[in-house]
């Protein structure tokens, strides 16, 4: 810029005094010519802009005449065209074929798949804390640490609008597991569990509607936190089954919970356990046995 | 060095009309990235090429930086940042992480590959660097074992704002060296 300006004023000095110093922009070895920046030399550089092909202009132009359509017919009239599918009068391909049935696709509930691999390299990562917030019972936050769907979107793995209808839980690279978590999902494979579980961790399946996840994961949204429906009667046998899925309506599932809370019940549970167990080796009838 | 490129300006100049690159107000034929394009093929360029003694290939530099640390890469390609007690020595260049992360947590290495549709062209860029950039150059080439033909690295490219565009897919490699030296 500089330069510049001495080159402007040096021209002008040249103009007025006919000794005027050619100067150069680099110090020592080579001498440029450069010329002054004026308006009348802006222009884009060769190739920057390419001249549209005209169509119907001439002979020589080789598109001149008919223009590329040929001749006479449809398509070489102005406007002339047929519509994608027409086959001249012939049915349609899409109308030979009868229609059939109906899609039930409005009330799929697909899950997002979440593999235990990824779960464990963002523990490595430092973006997932085995520290979670409340679960489905709304448990204190020290005491409680279940992993929710929330803490996996603020850890980076989802993000809430990736989470449609709930999320899956998988087991690929379960080999690298190695961080005990205490998660709540709404499904799980058979192979997560297991691996979740062989290393200490807790796995459990919870039904969440669209409000639900809502409140999961925008809790902000609400003034006041709605209760969490219970699955429909589709999916109930789901998730009060322990075995396959441990779901959070089973009876194991509740137990564990109700442990956690309030962890000086084990012992008069266990204690009544043995009573009962007592009882119905004597007595071949089952007799009540209450506990506080 | 000098003189080679010196002398293909002579050359150009000797050449009239559309290839001439004189700034008097005409308009040329080629922009100077098509001359350069067009020179890389062209006969004459390579007969001078043959004059001056034929390609003359260099060794890649001597390593200088050693690793100070095994790396260990995650399936996702992050590693994780040298523990605390490990002294790190003072680079003349530096290669920030990936920033603003969840949980306060360390970023990646800012080293991406970069694919055209076709596959023609596929590049490793690094971003992120600070400090003296010409040593990073020099670092990365002994490290990833670049020779320089005729005085020039056709191989690694400098692009605007930056960042560095090494020929190849070479991101684990680049990832493995920096993490080795302690990024």
């Amino acid at each position: 810029m500089l330069s510049l300006c001495r080159q402007f004023s040096s021209s002008l000095a040249f103009r007025q005094t006919p000794a005027a110093a050619c100067l150069s922009t680099s110090a020592a070895q080579s001498q440029e010519v450069v010329e002054v920046l004026k308006l009348n030399m802006l222009k884009d550089n060769p190739g920057a802009v390419k001249k549209k092909r005209r169509i119907g202009r001439g002979i020589g132009s080789s598109k001149g005449k008919t223009a590329g359509r040929g001749h006479k017919g449809q398509k070489a009239r102005a406007g002339g065209s047929i519509s994608i599918g027409f086959e001249g009068g012939q049915t349609k391909f899409y109308k030979l074929l009868p229609k059939r049935g109906f899609t039930n696709k409005r009330h799929k509930t697909d899950m997002l798949a979440i593999n235990l691999g990824t779960i464990q390299d963002y523990v490595d990562m430092g973006r997932l804390t085995p520290t979670g917030g409340g679960g489905v019972d709304g448990g204190d936050g020290d005491n409680n640490k279940i992993v929710t769907l929330k803490d996996l979107c603020d850890a980076g793995i989802c993000t809430h609008s990736s989470i449609k209808h709930g999320v899956k839980l998988l087991a690929k690279g379960k080999e690298r597991l190695k961080t005990p978590l205490q998660l709540e999902v709404s499904r799980a494979s058979t192979h997560a569990i297991e691996a979740m579980e062989a290393i200490g961790g807790e796995v459990t399946t919870v039904h969440y509607n669209r409000l639900a996840l809502r409140a999961l994961l925008k809790p902000n949204k609400f003034i006041i936190l709605p209760k969490f429906a219970r699955p429909p009667p589709k999916w109930q046998p789901y998730y009060t089954n322990w075995d396959a899925n441990r779901g959070y309506l089973s009876v194991q599932a509740q137990m564990r919970s109700l442990l956690k809370e309030r962890p000086e019940l084990e012992e008069a549970f266990a204690k009544a356990l043995e009573e009962r167990r007592s009882n119905l080796a004597t007595s071949g009838t089952a007799s009540s046995s209450k506990d506080d | 060095m000098l003189s080679n490129t010196s002398s293909l300006r002579v050359f150009s100049r000797q050449i009239a009309g559309p290839l001439s690159r004189q700034s008097t107000g005409f308009r040329d034929k080629h922009s100077s990235r098509q001359v350069k394009r067009l020179f890389k093929k062209n006969p004459a360029a390579r007969r001078i090429e043959n004059k001056m003694g034929g390609k003359v290939i260099e060794s890649p530099p001597e390593v200088t930086y050693q690793a100070i640390l095994e790396p260990k890469m995650l399936p996702n390609g992050w590693n994780p940042p040298p523990p605390e007690g490990i002294e790190i020595p003072e680079y003349p260049f530096k290669i920030s992480r990936t920033k603003n992360k969840p949980n306060d947590a360390v970023g990646f290495l800012p080293v991406y590959s970069e694919f055209r549709r076709d596959g023609a062209r596929v590049t490793t860029r690094i971003k992120k660097v600070s400090g003296d950039r010409d040593a990073f150059l020099t670092a990365l080439r002994a490290a990833l074992q670049i020779p320089t033909v005729n005085g020039k690295d056709e191989t690694i490219r400098l692009r605007t704002g930056g960042t560095i565009e090494v020929k190849g897919n070479r991101v684990m490699e680049v990832k493995q060296w920096l993490a080795g030296l302690g990024f």
